[in-house]
């Protein structure tokens, strides 16, 4: 049996009505105001009901052409990317620059199946140390090196 | 003439020790980050804008316009060396680049690259300071009516050059318009669509959201793809061309200057709309045609010089215009106003020093691209060689740092996480994240002239087509729009928007 493959063009189009519901719903307590005294939810709401008119074509194009089946995605690559970033993130402004950065590269070695042991603990500490120097010594950028104590 | 004392204050400021550092280092850093396939200008731009941000506006101008050359230039060492474009205005130069290095030719090809991008350059960079001014000094006529019809012609055009269908390329620029919504409301002060976070009061920001859609789904996708390029083994004989490469050359290469220059000022113009299309003019006039494919010098020298020509022209609607014409100049749009300068007419007058060192900067950027690329093209293919999994660790730590060391804040690395999120779903799903930057910069100037327009006419909408140049503008538009929905054109598009 075959499996049900989500098509592209519907997926984007369901996507742009989505962006065009969600701008509606934050601007639902903002008021709009009139053509010659716009006020600040004017023109994003023209511009919201012009992604939903957008995303209903985009619809009607897709059903009436052949589906075109969902490109590949890799959880695993992106997962680990968005997870270093935010690891640096939450690390950063805390434990320091050494700290945060070391977490990230390791997650983001992870993102890639073919990661070898060895190298990903030489290239960890070489590039944690060549940020520090580089960021830290040579362009002078405020940061937190070492987590603080107590 | 005024435009030659102008340009000697240009050089003067181009040529302190300072600014022709950060332009070295600029063309040098491009050019490093440009070679590593897969990481176009827009990306190694928004990579490296952080580093620029504590220069004053004139260096980081001149700085970033540097590695903007350097990333050309380096997407071009790419596609002769491994086949694998750098960037999409280079897919050309594979072509035949590559071929010439599959002969041992492979030096002689990227002298002849660089020649002609440098020839290129100086001759855009003559018809920038020739032209700017009078357009400028015409872009000073415009009232708010002027400016609102115009920005949505570059946004239209923007959608018709862009790869991609045509519902997409407009979802884009309406998502990228909203998003330049966000924040506080300049006329009323209140805030809208911050969900409640103090970070966004004052709107997104530019360099997450830029590296979000770019860099990081840029770096994904190369992870996903199993590493197959092959680095070319045979060494580099000789650099310099032979007599024969040099006589077939440098015609084409003037053709393809003068191409691009014109190409390049035209809103959504830019690099790939002039490479694609030089090189079909030189096949087509040749009495050689039979080698193109196989290593025609012509199929390199041309797309290149046009490439080129049509990168520097296109700062021209930015700088005088106050419109940025394609993915690129957006980012260059988007460092202007991080520096507190606005992109527009009035940059000539009230920064003399930063409109004319840049453009003289420009011609000194072409010339170290000689200087650095030549002698280090062996550095290169080093770089090639080295594998993908040791590279892309290192991008993602310095798109973090650079975006943490913008405002010491997390709140921006959690955007450049949200934002790559929906970097990566959109190139899934396969729509141009190229317009979604430029409306994102155009869109809260569209909504200040549009406001400011109907509220000088009480409403009226006729304001935009009351006045001659407007209504020309307008008329412009609807021509866009017309033939945009004409079938037969609409499918030939063949992606012209500088996206990657």
């Amino acid at each position: 049996m075959d499996k049900a493959r989500l098509d592209t063009e519907v997926a984007s189009g369901a996507l742009i009505i989505g962006f065009g519901l969600l701008a509606f719903w934050l601007l639902r307590a903002t008021p709009s105001g009139s053509i010659e005294q716009m006020g600040p939810s004017f023109l994003p709401r023209a511009v919201a009901a012009a992604l939903l008119v957008t995303g209903l074509a985009q619809l009607a194009a897709a059903f009436s052409t052949a589906p075109v089946p969902l490109a590949r995605w890799s959880i695993r690559s992106f997962g680990f990317v968005a997870a270093s970033i935010v690891a640096f993130g939450l690390l950063v402004s805390r434990f320091g620059l050494v700290a945060a950065t070391i977490a990230a590269v390791v997650v983001a070695i992870a993102a890639n199946p073919e990661a070898r042991w060895k190298e990903a603990v030489f290239l960890t500490l070489a590039l944690t140390a060549f940020c520090v120097l580089l960021f830290v010594h040579l362009l002078g950028l405020q940061i937190r090196v070492w987590p603080t104590w107590g | 003439m005024d435009v030659f004392s102008n340009f000697l204050l240009g050089l003067s400021v181009a040529a302190t020790p300072e600014n022709l550092m950060f332009c070295f280092l600029g063309a040098l850093v491009g050019s490093l980050i440009g070679v590593l396939p897969g990481i176009g200008p827009v990306a190694t731009l928004s990579i490296l804008m952080p580093i620029t941000l504590s220069l004053s506006p004139t260096a980081a101008l001149i700085m970033l316009a540097g590695i903007y050359y350097g990333a050309a230039y380096g997407g071009s060492t790419a596609a002769i060396l491994v086949n694998m474009p750098g960037e999409s205005s280079s897919v050309v130069t594979c072509i035949d680049g590559h071929q010439m290095a599959r002969q041992g030719r492979a030096g002689s090809a990227l002298a002849i690259a660089a020649l002609g991008s440098l020839f290129a350059g100086t001759v855009a960079t003559l018809v920038m300071a020739f032209a700017a001014p009078s357009l400028a000094s015409a872009a000073l006529a415009f009232g708010a009516s002027e400016y609102a019809a115009l920005m949505v012609l570059g946004l239209i055009v923007a959608m018709a050059l862009t790869e991609g269908s045509i519902p997409k390329s407009i979802a884009m620029v309406l998502v990228g318009l909203m998003l330049g919504f966000v924040g506080s409301d300049v006329e009323t002060g209140s805030t809208r669509m911050t969900l409640g976070l103090v970070g966004l009061l004052d709107g997104v920001d530019f360099v997450p959201l830029a590296m979000g859609l770019f860099a990081i789904p840029e770096i994904i996708a190369a992870i996903e793809k199993p590493e197959t390029h092959s680095v070319l083994s045979e060494p580099i004989r000789r650099l310099w061309p032979t007599k024969e490469d040099f006589s077939r050359a440098w015609p084409a290469s003037l053709r393809g200057t003068a191409l691009g220059s014109v190409l390049g000022v035209l809103p959504g113009g830019g690099g790939i709309l002039a490479s694609f299309l030089s090189y079909s003019i030189e096949k087509r006039i040749s009495r050689r045609r039979e080698e193109f494919g196989h290593g025609a010098v012509e199929g390199v020298a041309a797309p290149e010089s046009a490439n080129n020509a049509a990168a520097q022209t296109s700062f021209i609607p930015l700088l005088t215009l106050g419109i940025p014409s394609n993915g690129v100049v957006a980012v260059l749009a988007g460092a202007m106003l991080i520096h507190g300068v606005n992109p527009g007419p009035l940059v000539m007058t009230s920064h003399p020093d930063l409109f004319w060192g840049l453009i003289a900067s420009m011609w000194f950027g072409n010339l170290m691209l000689v200087v650095i690329n030549l002698p280090l093209i062996r550095l290169w293919v080093a770089l090639l060689k080295l594998p993908y999994r040791l590279l892309y660790p290192s991008i993602i730590i310095f798109c973090c740092i650079g975006v943490y060391t913008l405002a010491n804040s997390t709140f921006d690395i959690m955007q450049l996480a949200v934002f790559s999120a929906v970097g990566y779903l959109l190139r899934k799903l396969k729509f141009p994240p190229a317009p979604l930057l430029l409306a994102f910069i155009l869109g809260p100037m569209l909504e200040e002239n549009v406001r400011r327009a109907l509220q000088l006419s009480s409403g009226d909408f006729l304001v935009f087509i009351n006045r001659p140049i407007s209504l020309t503008i307008v008329l412009l538009c609807v021509g866009c729009v017309v033939l945009l929905a004409l079938p037969s054109i609409g499918r030939r598009r063949s992606g012209a928007l500088a996206g990657d």
